[in-house]
């Protein structure tokens, strides 16, 4: 059984879906990469997941299983108990992501303080600690310090710092590192490997980046449009993928068209305008999750997709 | 912090001269009879006149005369009334009852303001908000003198709750406090409501939830400690039309406060009285607003550490 | 004003129920016989604080008046006054903001101090030292000194928003590109930047306005705005004050009609500015 399986997850904003049956599981101690372009709905899976979703969005259908227990039927007190102990998450923008008027310390160790009954003092203690296990230089010098006081490398790493107090068994980074310059990038991104190694935690990375996944994914699971189009391990994937657009982005090339504008999906499948494979059935019928054997697809054509050389 | 601090006490220097120069002005300035303009339209005699003209230096220049003045207020000398006692003495007896009155009404626009403020924020589109903001619009839009007499008719005369006169003790001014606390109490409420809203959708919030805060947590530690900044520096500017607002109060219900003794010296025409009370409310007035701006400074470490 | 604000302010009640009350209001400004019987003059003692009844629905005040038709003639001179002041704030604020925000430079830092260090002394107070003044020179009490005062002190805000209009303005594209083609000043002032500022600047002077017509009863109230023989609402509330124990309707009307002339002109703008900025809601 997976750790946290997603099944058939639809979210609304008032009329407009934007997820449309997101299917994803994440299994103890891997590290699942999300990838997607911009608006296909990783930031909105992620927070649905998590049910911190602002009005006017709301979870219209699926569920969200951790070990077995479905959360969105849970009362908010329960759920409340499985965010940042159980689940917990890293934002993109750690600057508007940190409360500007709190001491980092404070907002690493209120948690603690909050929900485990820590001391004042305790609670500064491990905030420090954290703040060396991800590599904060003079730690106990800058528990004191305020966001705005860090570069934004140091801020993501006190996001991380924060997110990982209450010692989760799954950890979602939302594009931790999109905003920061590309050497700060890699460290991150190292960070949130050893982390994860050390702990044995889950880690569900989103990101738009093919380079990001490649280092450090077991498993990838391609979004498109609010769907997950396709789901695979890396190896597998980046050897042969089974969906078009997959395809397309391994090859890199631009994809020709524009993306989907989600009030007026393409009927059918939501990519058939832009691809190479689409047919008659592709522009009425939406495809149903194929399964490929330890792998699935969201396309009629996955199989032929899987072995057609062009693909790849 | 210390640059901020100076800069702001530099700026607050520039504001002081520049104001008291533009009240004095406003009596003083320009061409008329400064004589007639400090004893309005009574008639003057020539020994009055003559009395005048040494005592507040007519004689001499705008400038050395507002020079005059500067220094006495600076020193603390607030010269003389028209009828030459010492404006000082005036106002000995007349501040505390506007201090207590300004404090009681600060104290319920600050409670009662924020506390609704939030709670129309957190439920924003719901019955209380609604109901908030319709009639947070009509205290705002009711002028101070009809808001004034509506409570004390209603609620001193008709419901007996409060006496209508002050009597001296700190009871009797607990209505004219509602009152004058009233018309800042609307615009705080909705000034919380709409910094609540804005903070309950910045990222932070949405962190804070992650960690499994509860919502009272969220919202009581988190999204209200960010949204006290911009209420404190609008409840400094505020204070202004509380001053003004205690005027009107004080006349109604009888209150021989500052602003009493204002609305006297403008009904006797006793000009030196008028320029120095406002001078000095307006002079309370910067200075308050000073506090405010070191106050931001101590609730955002932004501007602290900048 | 643009379409789309147009469109949506046609829907609301929020601003057709100001719209409706003030058109009554102004129409009684105007034509003060048509909706008052009684003359506001014709006073005699032996009525003194008679209470409402058939002959006077809103009964008589301490002087024998008709509270009804004074309160109805003192429409004009709250009305007058507010428009007329904002008329005179609306033009400073023009001059100011325009030269602030167009000009630039040295001109803006002056301009702008000023602005802030009158915004900075209380309207009330400020007008309570320049009518003593104004009044004991000479000028009588009447509504100029008032009109002048409120003037000349209320313009501040309305300024600082023309200010950023126009500065927000003068950096469009459309803007920079009249200048290329080698308009004048006044021209790219008057085509191009003036509308920009007006929309925003109508908000703020119609609250600016309800707010003059409460400074001015205020004013009335304290003794230093208007006088007999002009009828003003602080006035009579101010008159009506002194014997509230024994009668309280010479209190209620003019206070009433106050009110709502002052929260109708609150409420339109803020409906216009909420056509304008649907976000600040
Ligand atoms: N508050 C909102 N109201 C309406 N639509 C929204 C809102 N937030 C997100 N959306 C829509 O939901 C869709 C999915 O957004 P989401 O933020 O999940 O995308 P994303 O994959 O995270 O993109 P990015 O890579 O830019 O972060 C987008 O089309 C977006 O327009
Ligand atoms: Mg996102």
């Amino acid at each position: 059984m997976s750790l946290l399986d997603v099944t058939d997850l639809r979210v609304a904003f008032g009329p407009t879906t934007v997820l449309s049956g997101v299917s994803l599981h994440l299994d103890p101690g891997e590290t699942l990469a999300v990838l997607g372009e911009s608006g296909s709905g990783k930031t909105v899976t992620a927070q649905a997941v998590m049910g911190i979703l602002d009005p006017p969005a709301v979870v219209v259908g699926g569920c969200v299983r951790y070990r077995g227990q479905d959360l969105l039927t849970l009362p908010e007190r329960e759920r409340r108990r499985i965010r940042g102990r159980e689940i917990a998450m890293v934002f993109q923008d750690a600057l508007s992501a940190l409360n500007p008027v709190f001491t980092v310390g404070y907002q690493i160790g209120e948690t603690l303080r909050i929900r485990d009954g820590l001391s004042r003092r305790e609670a500064l203690h491990r905030a420090v600690e954290l703040m060396d296990q991800v590599r904060i230089p003079a730690a106990r010098q800058r528990v004191h310090e305020y966001p705005h006081q860090f570069s934004g490398g140091m801020r993501q790493r006190v996001s991380i710092a924060m997110a990982l107090a209450l010692d989760p068994a799954v950890l979602i980074a939302d594009e931790p590192t999109t905003a920061l310059d590309v050497t700060v990038q890699a460290q991150i991104l190292d960070l949130l490997g050893e982390l994860r190694r050390e702990r044995t935690m889950a880690l569900m990375l989103i990101t738009h980046d093919l380079g990001v996944v490649a280092q450090v994914a077991d498993r990838i699971a391609v979004m498109y449009a609010g769907r997950v189009v396709e789901q695979a391990d890396v190896h597998q994937l980046f050897r042969a993928p089974a969906h078009p657009y997959t395809a397309a982005l391994l090859r890199g090339a631009a994809i020709s068209g524009t993306p989907p504008s989600l009030r007026d999906l393409p009927s059918g499948c939501a990519f058939h305008p832009r691809c190479r494979y689409a047919a008659a059935v592709c522009r009425t019928v939406a495809p149903s999750t194929v399964d490929l054997g330890g792998r699935s697809a969201a396309c009629h054509f996955a199989r032929e997709v899987l072995v057609d050389p062009a693909a790849r | 912090m210390v640059r901020f601090v100076v800069r702001r006490l530099l700026q607050m220097v520039i504001v002081f001269f520049g104001t008291t120069l533009v009240v004095y002005a406003m009596m003083f300035g320009a061409q008329g009879d400064p004589i007639q303009a400090l004893a309005g339209e009574k008639p003057v005699s020539a020994a009055q006149r003559a009395y005048l003209t040494e005592h507040f230096h007519l004689d001499h220049g705008f400038w050395y005369r507002y020079a005059d003045y500067v220094g006495g207020l600076l020193r603390g000398d607030l010269g003389d009334t028209l009828t030459l006692r010492p404006i000082s003495s005036v106002l000995a007896g007349a501040w505390p009852y506007t201090l207590k009155l300004a404090g009681l009404a600060m104290v319920v626009v600050v409670v009662v303001g924020v506390g609704a403020g939030v709670l129309a924020g957190v439920r924003r589109g719901g019955l209380f908000d609604a109901a908030t903001l319709a009639l947070t619009l009509v205290v705002i839009g009711v002028p101070v003198v009809v808001l004034g007499f509506l409570g004390q008719y209603l609620l001193g005369i008709r419901l007996r709750l409060f006496p209508v006169a002050n009597e001296g003790d700190l009871y009797s001014l607990i209505l004219p406090a509602l009152l004058l606390g009233m018309l800042s109490l609307a615009t705080t409420v909705r000034l919380t409501r709409t910094t609540v809203v804005e903070n309950l959708r910045a990222d932070y919030a949405k962190t804070a939830r992650a960690k499994g805060l509860s919502r009272t947590r969220v919202v009581g530690v988190h999204v209200l400690r960010n949204s006290l900044i911009p209420v404190v520096t609008f409840l400094g500017v505020e204070l202004g039309s509380l001053m003004a607002g205690a005027v009107v109060i004080e006349n109604i219900f009888n209150i021989p406060g500052v602003g009493f003794t204002l609305a006297r010296a403008v009904r006797t025409e006793d000009g030196p009285t008028v320029v120095t009370i406002v001078s000095l409310l307006v002079i309370v007035f910067l200075v308050v607003n000073l506090a405010v701006d070191l106050l931001y400074a101590v609730l955002d470490p932004r501007i602290r550490y900048a | 004003m643009r379409s789309g604000a147009w469109r949506a302010l046609r829907r609301r009640p929020v601003f057709w129920v100001p719209v409706a009350i003030l058109v009554v209001v102004l129409a009684m400004a105007v034509a003060p016989r048509l909706f008052a019987g009684a003359d506001p003059a014709d006073c005699t003692l032996d009525r003194s604080m008679a209470p409402p009844s058939g002959a006077a629905w809103f009964g008589y005040d301490f002087q024998g008046c008709d509270v009804f038709a004074r309160t109805v003639y003192g429409t004009r001179s709250s009305l007058l006054v507010g428009v007329l002041a904002t008329a005179l704030a609306g033009l400073i604020a023009a001059g100011v903001g325009m030269a602030s925000g167009y000009l630039g430079g040295w001109l803006d830092s002056v301009l702008s101090r000023l602005t802030d260090i009158v915004l900075g002394i209380p309207l009330l107070l400020a007008a309570i030292v320049l009518l003593h003044r104004a009044t004991a020179n000479g000028s009588g009490h009447g509504i100029w000194p008032v009109v002048g005062t409120l003037g000349i002190l209320g313009w501040t805000t309305a300024a600082r928003v023309v200010r950023s209009s126009v500065l927000a303005a003068r950096q469009q594209d459309y803007v920079q590109a009249a200048r290329m083609l080698g308009a004048g000043h006044g021209r790219i002032l008057v085509r191009h930047i003036a509308p920009n500022a007006v929309a925003p600047a109508v908000v703020v002077l119609t609250i600016t306005l309800g707010t003059f017509i409460a400074s001015e009863a205020t004013l009335s109230f304290l003794g230093i705005g208007l006088r007999a023989p002009s009828i003003s609402w602080g006035g009579d509330i101010f008159a009506a004050q002194a014997r509230l124990r024994q009668a309280w309707w010479p209190l209620i009307w003019p206070s009433t009609f106050l009110a709502v002339t002052v929260l109708a002109f609150i409420m339109l703008g803020d409906a216009i500015r909420d056509a304008f900025d649907p976000r600040s809601r």
